[in-house]
């Protein structure tokens, strides 16, 4: 009688039917577990563990020191492995991430991950007990706000879900996890809403994300460029951000999010060229502030393409545009310049541009020092010495202050190469030039898709409604439909939810 | 809202834009040169009454674009005309295109020329312009297609700068009598004819029909484009005539250019420096637009319709352009005479295409739809 009283037992305790149970991972022979340990030789903290329990016979546990939570082991798997407290691994550990092992290769990567590998009863079983190496949640150092949530995303991808998740409480979040990366393995999980998110984005996304070749990302910039519809582009295809509550955000508004393992960075797509201009903070302001910080930095984007090319535009071609008392100004600031306008402009923005790159490589403290020797000692040294004029100087300084206007880091760097293309056409024929290359501009965003999706709609093509948050930011309550070039399959952003107070007790 | 359905992917423009391809179809061409050619005031009167009649005309290129074959692309044109027909008529009807495309390139670069860069050869901007409209068109037609919008924004602010010329001390009043003329001047009807082919352009889209969403409202958008463009072209010339009058008119070569000079800001002068390359935005839009269109004559040309689309027709397409525009600007744009000669081409050739092709389209499926109810 005992044995048919230990079978209900196992049956009643066990989650799973039987079935379920017999089909849990794929009975492992005696030799696999020899050659899972041939290929963990040569490796210092890997350990392999032997233990021998009454009921579950020998058990050979193998795990990467290093990779895993050392306490966590010992008080949930190796001590009640000790004590033989039930007749199935799973009565016996009652670790939340047990899982049946398919083979040796899904053996092998789960313990890398972090997971302690069980042979027992002929199967592989798997249990996840990674250390937490993770920093805490920190706020965002690139999307600072100084109103609104003040938390970011780390490098654990779980955590980064998590903090999702809390935002956007629904069953129709999902999420599907790929890895991708032969050597590194690297978790990708791929977030959207169901029932809104526009199903063919999601097939799209999926079978890019499938498709990627490679082996090794450490980046979501890495995955980014692997996805990106034109690799050809300066303009950035998707948008990252570190910040939980922006990917809540375009996911409730129907885009599609990824989340890559060791990087603190989602990926949000589709985007239009005028998403990458807002800023979280522009649903915490008044919406007149808001429109016109907008609208500000738009400004600032042209201003910083266009305003040096213009002064060598103005300076070599077009002397009569300018008025004569400002011609006097000009003529005078330049009248000791050796170089011509072009020379002249390229090499301070040259200065500028490495003057900038070096106070990003080093310390902040020196950071400062640097920022005092490059745009004060330099620049009145070369006024002095005659290499740049003083009118241009303040042309690269306003440049350079309003690129800093772009909330996008990347489309601060974009904006930088279409600048020096833009000088050489001013040199070459003036505004003629300039203005050709703003049309070529132009055709490349009208053209460009980011994933599938046109890159400058609402612009082109023209969707009316979704004027009311692109370089304008009109009232919230005003905006009750999603983003209709989204063609998400539910319109509507205002549903008549349960807004009433929660009962009290 | 039509634009939501149609605007985004799928090779689709939306129908209610229909008006910004008709607009600046109409505007590019003629809009810097034509206050030079009408000089009187009265013929204000004329310009609202060839803008009437193209009005009207438009309603047939509607009615086209709501036939079934219009829908079709080149398949309708096959079933309207046989694949024969079909085939020989897209050879006059790139030749066309190309004649019609390098005398506007040739116009436009003419004019920058004079004023922007009078020591440098014209044809020296044309390999920019040319990589540009090369640029449109390797996106492909719907990608060429939404460029309208960039083209119409771009280009529309300029009326803006006119509005000034309309009140004193700049305008004089007095240069618009006589508003109602004693006797016409000889020279009425060819302003008549170059008005007809300055509202030329809309019968291209009756190529591409099969790209838009024609539906029961096609033509009050296609109307709404001709009364702006009708707008623009009564404005810019009341406005030279206000600031200029018609006899000084007469010695101006742009008149239109001429005036932005006279705008003045704190900061910037000689605003046609501006003004005229940003009018270029409309040239390469058109330019691309028609390379496209000679690469899909060259195609059904060439019996390949049907099959899948290759970058070669293209480059085909592109390389024939600027091979047509140089040679005609190189030999034979040397002199003024042979200018106005190409002018007169242009008028009579727009114009003629502008009145037979939607009155044979809509003919000809009035034709085929007869014949098939009568079997």
């Amino acid at each position: 009688m005992r044995w048919l009283i230990r079978l209900l037992a196992s049956l009643r305790s066990a989650p799973g039917t039987e079935e379920e149970r017999e089909n849990a991972g794929t009975p492992a022979r005696g030799s696999d577990m020899e050659t899972l340990k041939k290929s963990f030789q040569n490796i210092h903290d890997a350990e392999i563990l032997e233990l021998e329990n009454e009921r579950l016979g020998k058990i050979t546990l193998l795990y990467i020191r290093s990779l895993i939570d050392i306490n966590q082991l010992q008080e949930f798997v190796i001590a009640p492995l000790q004590k033989a407290a039930g007749t199935d691994l799973r009565d016996t550990v009652q670790a939340a991430h047990l899982s049946a092992l398919e083979g040796l290769d899904q053996a092998e990567t789960a313990a890398f991950k972090g997971a302690v590998i069980l042979h027992a009863g002929g199967r592989l079983w798997g249990i996840s007990l990674s250390s937490s190496l993770s920093r805490a949640v920190e706020p965002s150092k690139q999307e600072a706000v100084i109103h609104g949530p003040q938390d970011s995303f780390t490098e654990q991808v779980e955590n980064n879900l998590t903090l999702i998740r809390r935002r956007l409480a629904v069953s129709a979040l999902k999420s599907e996890r790929f890895q991708l990366g032969g050597l590194s393995h690297t978790t990708v999980i791929l977030l959207y809403i169901e029932n809104l998110t526009n199903p063919e984005f999601v097939r799209i996304a999926r079978e890019k994300t499938v498709s990627v070749k490679s082996d090794a990302f450490f980046d979501s910039s890495h995955l980014s460029q692997f996805l990106e519809d034109h690799i050809h582009s300066v303009f950035p295809q998707f948008q990252q951000t570190d910040r939980p509550d922006a990917a809540a955000a375009a996911l409730a508004s129907g885009k599609v999010v990824w989340l890559v393992e060791n990087t603190p960075f989602a990926l949000i797509a589709p985007i239009t060229f005028f998403d990458l201009f807002q800023s979280p903070e522009d649903y915490i302001h008044r919406w007149p502030v808001s429109s016109f910080l907008r609208g500000l930095r738009f400004f600032a984007f042209l201003f910083a393409m266009v305003l040096t090319p213009f002064y060598v535009a103005i300076t070599m071609h077009h002397y009569q545009m300018v008025p004569l008392d400002l011609l006097f100004v000009v003529l005078e600031s330049r009248s000791e310049i050796p170089f011509n306008p072009f020379w002249e402009a390229m090499f301070m923005m040259l200065v500028l541009e490495i003057l900038k790159e070096a106070s990003l490589r080093m310390p902040s403290k020196s950071g400062q020092t640097l920022g005092i020797v490059g745009g004060i000692v330099i620049g009145q040294a070369g006024v002095e010495a005659n290499i740049a004029s003083n009118l241009l100087i303040i042309h690269v300084a306003v440049t350079a202050i309003a690129s800093f206007l772009i909330p996008n880091y990347l489309m601060t760097n974009s904006s930088k190469l279409i600048q020096f293309g833009l000088l050489g056409l001013a040199a070459w024929l003036g505004l003629w030039g300039i203005i050709i290359g703003l049309i070529m501009v132009l055709i490349h965003l009208n053209g460009l898709t980011s994933l599938k999706q046109p890159y400058f709609a609402p612009l082109t093509p023209f969707y009316g409604i979704d004027w009311k948050d692109t370089i304008l930011r009109l009232p919230l309550r005003w905006m009750t439909r999603r983003p209709a070039w989204l063609k998400t399959l539910d319109p509507n952003r205002v549903k008549s939810g349960n807004s009433h107070p929660e009962p009290k007790g | 809202m039509r634009a939501e359905k149609h605007g985004a992917e799928g090779g689709l423009w939306p129908a209610s834009l229909g008006w910004l391809f008709v607009n600046r179809l109409q505007v590019a061409l003629y809009i810097l040169c034509l206050p030079h050619v009408l000089l009187y005031p009265y013929m204000v009167w004329a310009i609202l009454i060839v803008g009437a009649a193209s009005h009207f005309h438009l309603r047939l290129l509607a009615k086209w674009l709501q036939t079934e074959e219009a829908r079709l692309g080149h398949e309708g044109f096959v079933r309207l005309l046989g694949e024969k027909a079909t085939r020989v008529l897209a050879v006059p009807g790139a030749i066309v295109i190309l004649l019609e495309s390098s005398i506007v390139t040739l116009d436009y670069l003419e004019i920058t020329h004079h004023v922007l860069f009078p020591s440098v050869s014209k044809l020296t901007l044309l390999p920019l312009m040319w990589l540009a409209s090369c640029f449109l068109a390797g996106y492909g037609m719907p990608a060429a297609g939404r460029f309208v919008v960039m083209a119409f924004l771009g280009s529309i602010w300029i009326v803006g700068l006119f509005l000034q010329f309309f009140f004193p001390p700049v305008a004089n009043y007095r240069y618009l009598l006589p508003l109602f003329p004693q006797e016409l001047h000889p020279g009425t009807p060819y302003n008549l004819l170059m008005l007809w082919a300055a509202l030329s352009g809309p019968q291209y889209l009756a190529f591409v029909g099969h790209r838009f969403a024609p539906g029961s409202g096609m033509y009050r958008w296609l109307a709404l484009g001709n009364a702006l463009s009708v707008a623009e072209y009564i404005l810019f010339f009341l406005a030279v005539t206000l600031s200029f009058g018609s006899e000084y008119m007469r010695k101006l070569d742009y008149p239109v250019v001429q005036l932005v000079r006279y705008i003045q800001l704190p900061f910037f002068e000689r605003l046609e420096t501006i003004v005229l390359p940003v009018h270029m935005v409309l040239y390469i839009f058109l330019n691309g637009f028609f390379i496209l269109f000679v690469r899909d004559a060259l195609r059904v040309a060439a019996g390949a319709a049907r099959k899948p689309q290759r970058w070669h027709w293209l480059a085909a397409a592109a390389v024939l352009w600027v091979a047509f525009v140089y040679v005609m600007g190189r030999f034979f744009w040397a002199t003024e005479t042979q200018h106005l000669f190409w002018i007169h081409v242009h008028m009579w050739l727009a114009g003629a295409m502008y009145a037979l092709v939607p009155s044979f389209l809509v003919l000809a499926a009035a034709w085929r739809k007869r014949r098939s109810t009568n079997r």
